[in-house]
């Protein structure tokens, strides 16, 4: 048995080394995924309102007439549709 | 703060790996290509930083003082003359710069002055093996729970390899002054093992 390998000084230097080089690269990892989910954060938005642009939504949806009776106020159906029309 | 990447290219395949430090400088003096500084970087950054961990206590405090070392070490660089080995060199900065850092911040002015002078009763000695064969993990509380002083020269001495010359010059004290030191911290070591594990 050599004189390092009995020295356990070494094996905890190495342990040590180690140890620091794995949180190095697990900081690394984290700070990366950071970025990416601020570029995600920052760009999904504006992603999506392009995907609803070239699906044909968007401005224009807003624009078009909406369904028939979405122009009812509530004014106009106090009467209620049970009463008919006074001719 | 340095920017200090590897760059692989610039190393080449050619087995670069495999130089010794010495060499490796004497490429840096002579091309100062930074990826040769890199290599010594990637070499010891992760040992100069535990020593800063296991003297300093605090990780963000020795991320910054690992920074400030290769700082150093690059600066200085040139004026390594080789006379001893390029880690005994590293490391005698490490310590220099964690000791400095303690006595400047925590006002220890005499973390190695006070076993010195003090012979007091004279001290069993406490064989290498038995220190040397503690486990790991065991060591490793050991180390954490005796006085940074003890600490710093049992590792220079033991995880090191640093001769009495090299840890006196580093710590500014005699030779013999050294011996002493390291003789009551390997006894210092001993017993608080014996108390941390009574069994």
């Amino acid at each position: 048995m050599s004189e390092d390998s009995r020295n356990n000084f070494k094996r905890l230097s190495e342990e040590d080394d180690m140890k620091s080089r794995d949180d190095k690269q697990i900081k690394g990892s984290i700070s990366f995924i950071s970025s990416m989910s601020r570029v995600i954060e920052l760009y999904l938005p504006g992603f999506f309102q392009l995907l609803i642009s070239i699906s044909g939504g968007g401005e224009e949806a807003k624009k078009a007439p909406g369904p028939p009776n979405s122009g009812i106020s509530k004014r106009d159906n106090e009467q209620g549709p049970s009463e008919p029309p006074v001719k | 703060m340095l920017g200090l990447y590897i760059n692989k290219k610039s190393l080449g395949k050619q087995g670069v790996n495999k130089l010794s430090d010495e060499e490796v400088i004497s490429l840096y003096l002579k091309s100062r290509s930074s990826s040769y500084f890199t290599m010594l970087y990637s070499r010891y950054s992760g040992k100069v930083y535990s020593k800063c961990i296991s003297l300093l206590k605090d990780e963000q405090l020795s991320d910054d003082a690992t920074q400030d070392i290769f700082l150093k070490i690059y600066l200085n660089l040139a004026k390594f003359s080789g006379k001893s080995k390029f880690s005994t060199w590293v490391y005698s900065i490490t310590y220099n710069y964690c000791i400095d850092y303690i006595r400047r911040k925590k006002k220890e002015r005499n973390i190695f002055s006070e076993d010195i002078e003090n012979v007091g009763e004279p001290l069993e000695d406490v064989n290498d093996s038995e220190l040397l064969e503690i486990e790991v993990s065991r060591l490793k509380k050991v180390l954490n729970i005796i006085p940074v002083g003890d600490r710093a020269v049992l590792l220079m001495k033991y995880q090191d390899d640093m001769s009495i010359r090299d840890i006196a010059g580093v710590l500014e004290k005699s030779e013999s002054a050294i011996k002493m030191k390291i003789k009551r911290a390997k006894h210092k070591a001993k017993s608080s093992y014996k108390d941390l594990y009574k069994d």
